[in-house]
């Protein structure tokens, strides 16, 4: 079975949170909601670094390099000189190849983040369930 | 802001979803939403119409082709690039406030971040309409993006031009991403306090959020490399622009001090389009309580500093072209003090660095009707410098024989206040479609 | 760190040793120690003023975490009386500026000898009023700040564009000013971890003082390779052959390597070396890459000036040398010139927090 614990203030609810974890109960049971972050739950229920850091930095590095392949083919595939520039003209290129990077970075984290926190949720945006302005503890049933 | 205030306020019961029951904040910034008075509505017609009228006056252009448009050689270059310039410039404030604030940690940031936002997403739509205006067969817009064609030619990615293709849409993309993802849990708000359709409007904005651990941990992670991505961004999209301009070898343009120069000029002018869009906005939707006088003040120091850089780019730019000893160089600084657009430039010096210095009294950084003033002030200030840079500069390059003065026609200026309809309008439907501060994080702030 | 204690007589006596050390050098040294005595002052003159311009703009911005690190910026202040008589004695050594032989308005013998000397005054009055006010807390501590970051970007901009770009007359690049204030923020930074990590670390109490601090330098990192690029594009772009000149005598043979290795240190090495969250508060980690930004600034000054100037690298190295001992022992002597502490602030203390006995009271 389920429990449900709704607080009004944020310390009631924090004390009632370490009391939860203090009594053994297994912390991927709980789950907490929050109107805003606390900083306090992610000391008490510790937990693995974002993993939104790891499509940031892919994607940046996707963009700097597709930014560089992507200048260089074309100019290679049809060699035309403009301006009076070298072919390959790695300072104008960089131009290209930084804002794809902050491209596909800001894209990527943005999937990375919807992807971990499962959103867009459809169950959620059916159901009349609200965000509310409360402090909520829900402890989920023993899987059996 | 008192945070006993908020807190003493609470009206609602665990677990009642009805709408109206919320913290004191949510009721207040919500309230902004509810249906709009007599005078929301004519300034909506007026910036509507406004926008309507540039609209048509772009499909005159477009049917009777560029001749009706003052821009000609030399002046090739006339108030439409200087329209995109100073839009993008209006949009850096925007993410200035919202993402370098944020990596700063500045707790005022959270007084104009929304609206903040707002304004730069809809000033880089502004200032993307520009261009294609400018293109004169604007249908052929699509001619900007590389993509496979069958004569196999590709793009020059060696034209800043390009550059700017990249850097605005991708400051587009980014600053529109960040704005969506600030109000996320705001819009599951708002579903709570709405009903009917626009519940369901607000429900799938906010894309089910609910607020669970799990959430704000990726949450607070993404926003972070949101900020950290859009800092150099920002810094970059005005720096690409400056150097549509340096790239060149036109005395007055080709400088190495311009993409700092322009950086600092379009975070100085987004400061001042921010100070002139809130206190309105702030006596209107009465939000006295939650954007402070001291936040006011702080935001006016940013105006300050940023005035400051301009004029040192100002005085760097004038006293080197007088210690370089080149001809061309004094020529045209010659040129722009005592030539054609003089009073221009008299303007621009007057409003961009002499007025802000007043800012350097603290009351008056304290005063909004002075601030409000200045900050149109600096607008106007802002507008004349890239009038100057651009149309003085091309009015005398190259060639004596072949130089010649610019003056925009009716359909150049009818076209140009119909972006700021444009935008207002935008703006103005972002004040009643949108929350307009961040509930979440006054929240966060006030516990 | 170093066993060099100083009090203010020792410190004059110190300063007038140095500088009747350069002095002879000078005079014995013949070709070359011009061109040393312009690059010792174009690097330290920017750190000095760059470790007091770095808390008026904390201070301005109430940024908390300088507050450890606050006194031993502010202690190297009187360094900057000494560099404006150091200045002095370029006078006989003017002839490695090519305008001197036909001088004008503003590129004069007896102009810029004047206002370069009367700036360093200045900066060095300013700066000890601001150095004052803000340990005592005082209440003109911001207008002092205000002011004296007035005084330090024109100072910084004259520095670039008097001593460094009219060695290479008729280039002119509008960016130098700001280049060498931004690189005088960017080496006080790098001080800043250097004195966190030698002698401020207890005081600091947590780490988040060092983080602060890594960051700050991790994003001077991004703006130094922007402002680097902003020029180097403009000029690349342009192809005068006015400008280019400037470049092509900087990143090619002979000096190819060297100008690699400066990009490296200034920029690519502390980028991905900040990058990881973890890396930040590593003592040794932050501590190698800061030396890498001083050295990377030395070797860049060093590079602006030796296309053009006869340069002695024997000369140098003494004159790095006495000056970095100066500096150093400077911060490390407690009170040296400042107002004694009011109470109970963040402020570190060396004396007490490292242990080490008073010199005077």
């Amino acid at each position: 079975m389920s429990e449900r614990f709704v607080f009004e203030r944020k310390e009631e609810f924090l004390e009632k949170l370490r009391e939860i974890v203090r009594s053994g109960v297994p912390e991927k049971r709980i789950t907490v909601l929050s109107p805003y972050p606390v900083h306090e739950v992610d000391e008490i229920l510790p937990s693995a670094p974002s993993g939104v850091r790891v499509f940031a930095l892919l994607g940046a590095v996707a963009g700097l390099v597709t930014g560089f392949v992507f200048t260089i083919y074309t100019v290679k595939v049809w060699p035309l000189i403009s301006g009076g520039k070298p072919l390959v003209s790695i300072p104008a290129f960089l131009i290209i190849a930084f804002e794809l990077a902050i491209l596909f970075g800001s894209l990527l984290s943005f999937i990375g983040f919807l992807h971990f926190s499962r959103l867009p949720d459809v169950n959620r945006i059916v159901s009349s369930e609200e965000f509310e302005n409360m402090f909520e503890i829900r402890i989920e049933a023993e899987e059996r | 802001m008192s945070p006993d205030g908020i807190r003493s306020s609470h009206s609602s019961t665990p677990g009642s979803g009805a709408p109206g029951s919320g913290s004191q904040v949510e009721v207040d910034v919500l309230a902004a939403m509810r249906k709009p008075g007599a005078l929301y509505w004519f300034l909506l017609l007026v910036c509507g119409s406004l926008f309507m009228v540039g609209m048509a006056l772009w499909a005159y252009q477009m049917t009777r082709g560029m001749g009706v448009a003052g821009i000609t050689h030399p002046v090739g270059w006339g108030v439409y690039i200087t329209n995109f310039v100073f839009w993008v410039g209006i949009a850096h404030s925007g993410t200035l406030i919202s993402a370098v604030l944020f990596l700063f940690r500045a707790g005022f940031r959270r007084s104009f971040n929304r609206s903040a936002e707002a304004m730069t997403v809809f000033a880089v739509m502004t200032a993307g309409l520009f261009p294609l205006i400018h293109l004169g067969r604007s249908w052929y817009f699509f001619w900007l993006f590389p993509y496979p064609t069958q004569r196999l030619l590709w793009t020059n990615f060696k034209s800043p031009l390009m550059w700017d293709v990249f850097a605005v849409s991708t400051y587009f993309t980014v600053s529109a991403v960040f704005f969506f993802i600030g109000m996320v849990p705001d819009l599951a708000i708002v579903k709570r306090f709405s009903s009917g359709v626009r519940k369901w409007f607000y429900s799938a904005l906010s894309l089910g959020w609910k607020g669970s651990q799990v959430q704000w941990k990726h949450y607070n992670q993404l926003y972070m490399f949101l900020a950290s991505f859009a800092t150099p961004l920002v810094v970059s999209v005005h720096s690409v622009v400056s150097w549509d301009f340096a790239m060149s070898i036109v005395p007055g343009w080709h400088t190495t001090i311009f993409a700092p120069y322009f950086v600092a000029g379009a975070i100085f002018s987004g400061t001042a389009m921010v100070i002139t869009l809130v206190v309105p906005m702030r006596r209107i939707l009465k939000l006295e309580r939650y954007i402070t006088i001291d936040h006011f003040e702080s935001i006016a120091k940013i105006l300050l500093f940023t005035s400051l850089i301009v004029t040192y780019a100002y005085i760097v730019e004038y006293g080197l072209a007088f210690y370089s000893g080149s001809v061309y160089e004094i020529g045209i600084f010659k040129y722009r003090t005592f030539g054609h657009y003089r009073f221009y430039y008299y303007g621009m010096l007057l409003f961009n660095a002499l007025v802000p210095m007043t800012l350097f009294v603290r009351s008056l950084r304290r005063n909004l009707p002075y601030l409000f003033i200045l900050s149109i002030l600096v607008n106007i200030g802002m507008y004349l410098e890239r009038f100057v840079i651009i149309v003085s500069s091309l009015a005398k390059e190259y060639s004596p024989y072949a130089w010649g003065t610019y003056k925009p026609t009716m359909v150049e200026v009818g076209i140009t206040l119909g972006s700021f309809g444009f935008f207002f309008t935008m703006f103005l439907l972002f004040t009643k479609l949108l929350p307009v501060l961040s509930v979440t994080e006054i929240k966060e702030e006030s516990h | 760190m170093l066993l060099v204690r100083l009090n203010p007589t020792r410190l004059i006596l110190a300063c007038i040793l140095i500088g009747a050390l350069v002095a002879i050098i000078g005079s014995l040294g013949g070709s070359g120690s011009g061109g040393a005595l312009l690059l010792s002052l174009v690097f330290w003159v920017s750190v000095v003023e760059g470790c007091v311009a770095l808390v008026a703009g904390a201070e301005l911005s109430n940024a908390k975490w300088i507050l450890p690190l606050k006194r031993g910026l502010l202690s190297v202040y009187p360094l900057l009386l000494f560099f404006a008589f150091l200045f002095l004695l370029i006078w006989p050594q003017m002839d490695l500026y090519s305008w001197t032989k036909e001088p004008g308005l503003w590129l004069n013998k007896g102009f810029f000898v004047t206002r370069s000397f009367v700036l360093l005054l200045l900066a060095f009055f300013v700066a000890r009023m601001f150095a004052r006010e803000s340990l005592a807390g005082g209440s003109k501590k911001n207008l002092f700040a205000v002011i004296y970051l007035l005084v330090f970007v024109t100072s910084q901009s004259l520095i670039a564009f008097d001593w460094i770009m009219s060695l290479e007359q008729p280039w002119f690049s509008t960016l130098f000013g700001g280049y060498f204030f931004v690189e005088a923020f960017y080496a006080a930074i790098a001080i800043s971890i250097i004195i966190y990590i030698f002698y401020a670390r207890k005081a600091a109490g947590s780490e988040e003082t060092l983080r602060d601090a890594a960051k700050m330098l991790f994003g001077f990192s991004l703006l130094w390779a922007g402002l680097f690029y902003a020029q180097y594009l403009v000029i690349w772009y342009g192809h005068l052959p006015e400008e280019t000149g400037y470049l092509i005598k900087r990143i090619f043979p002979p000096y190819a390597f060297i100008s690699k290795v400066i990009l490296a240190l200034l920029f690519i090495l502390p980028f991905i070396g900040l990058l990881s969250r973890k890396l930040k508060t590593v003592p040794v980690v932050t501590g190698v890459l800061s030396l890498c930004v001083l050295v990377g600034i030395f070797l860049e000054r060093f590079l602006f000036i030796v296309p053009v100037v006869e340069m002695n690298i024997a000369i140098i190295v003494v004159e790095f040398l006495a000056l970095a001992i100066l500096f150093f022992a400077t911060i490390g002597s407690e009170d040296l010139l400042l107002p004694a502490l009011p109470d109970g602030g963040a402020v570190w203390r060396p004396a007490k927090s490292s242990g080490m006995p008073k010199l005077h009271n």
